[in-house]
């Protein structure tokens, strides 16, 4: 009963950050739906090897661990086609009534391309860049979690961004070509 | 006239432009490269442009679709509640947040103290002259019950009992006895 309450407890509170952290570092929702499953298969199957409050840096290296077999596992091509019809539909499914058309397709269009972007950022810069920017995890967190150094944490991270922000300009000038 | 110095964007201080736009740098460096910011226009572009790219990427966390969380009962795991619930929401706080739940502590702890302080029972000393008369007073509103309960008594006894409730009986049982008599 105990069990069950301190798994429901941990799922709600970082289904989120695993199915994030799937995502952006498999590219692919099916497999981030796989790892993500995984993950919480795992956390039900080890609820006696961790305490609560030392979960997250348990629970965080597991998605990372699998995202990474997956990754070695799966093709690129593959990952690329299912990735291109995802973004269509991301960019321009969802519409609210009363919203202003140019600035939610203009912010909807900023989205997809950060999106894009982050999926290109190397493998090693991006899990830290996901796990800090996204998933809200600290330097000490990402350092337990990777088995890095902490100062490896924030110039990767560092360099995360910078590797962004030039996908990102590289984006415009395709544009304007 | 005033000549805008050109600043050069070094690694340096690359470096610092990207930890403001991202919201990580320390207070020092935010005032620094929003002065710089101010006075040269390509900072302020960088620093525009990186801060468009973190708006954005701050606003990514995916939310993890229910269907996998119904599927998890087929591998013999307990489906994890959708709804987060108010206990839920608080250990979370507890877990996560120790630097909040520690301020919520010390202001309970600070505001039970305070009450306690406040409304401590005043204690009046009473002089001794005080407490001899108001055991004066107390002896006398005794005498006065006592008093009213014996004249009660006696005309209980004496004037209702005897003239209401005896003398009609006696004059009852004289009435009956005469009419026997007569047969």
């Amino acid at each position: 009963m105990l069990k069950e309450q301190r798994y429901r407890f941990l799922v709600q509170l970082y289904k989120n950050k695993i199915y994030s952290y799937s995502r952006y570092m498999l590219k692919n929702k099916m497999d981030a739906d796989d790892v993500t499953q995984e993950v919480m298969i795992r956390i039900w199957n080890n609820m006696d090897k961790f305490n609560l409050f030392a979960a997250k840096t348990w629970i965080m290296k597991t998605t990372n661990n699998l995202c990474i077999d997956y990754l070695r596992r799966k093709t690129i091509q593959l990952k690329r086609e299912i990735e291109i019809d995802e973004i269509f539909e991301e960019t321009f499914a969802t519409k609210k009534p009363g919203d202003n058309p140019l600035h939610l397709t203009h912010t909807n269009m900023m989205v997809a391309k950060v999106k894009c972007a982050i999926e290109k950022i190397p493998e090693d810069l991006r899990s830290i860049f996901i796990l800090y920017e996204i998933n809200g995890c600290k330097y000490r967190e990402i350092s337990q979690t990777l088995d890095i150094p902490l100062n490896t944490v924030k110039v990767y991270l560092l360099r995360a961004r910078k590797y962004l922000q030039q996908e990102l300009k590289s984006y415009e000038t395709e544009e304007i070509v | 006239m005033k000549q805008k110095k050109s600043f050069e964007i070094n690694k340096k201080l690359k470096r610092k432009i990207i930890s403001v736009a991202y919201g990580d740098a320390n207070p020092l460096d935010k005032i620094y490269i929003y002065w710089l910011a101010r006075r040269n226009h390509a900072i302020k572009a960088e620093l525009n442009n990186y801060q468009r790219t973190a708006q954005a990427v701050h606003s990514l966390e995916e939310e993890c679709p229910e269907e996998l969380l119904i599927n998890l009962k087929l591998q013999n795991v307990p489906i994890p509640r959708t709804k987060s619930s108010i206990a839920t929401d608080f250990i979370s706080i507890l877990v996560n947040k120790p630097v909040a739940s520690a301020f919520v502590a010390i202001t309970l702890i600070v505001a039970v103290a305070f009450s306690v302080i406040l409304n401590r029972p005043v204690q009046k000393n009473y002089t001794s002259q005080e407490v001899q008369r108001a055991n004066e007073q107390a002896s006398y509103a005794i005498q006065l019950i006592g008093n009213i309960l014996n004249e009660t008594t006696e005309k209980l006894e004496k004037e209702i009992l005897k003239e209401h409730v005896a003398k009609p009986i006696d004059q009852g049982i004289e009435i009956v006895n005469k009419l026997l008599k007569k047969e």
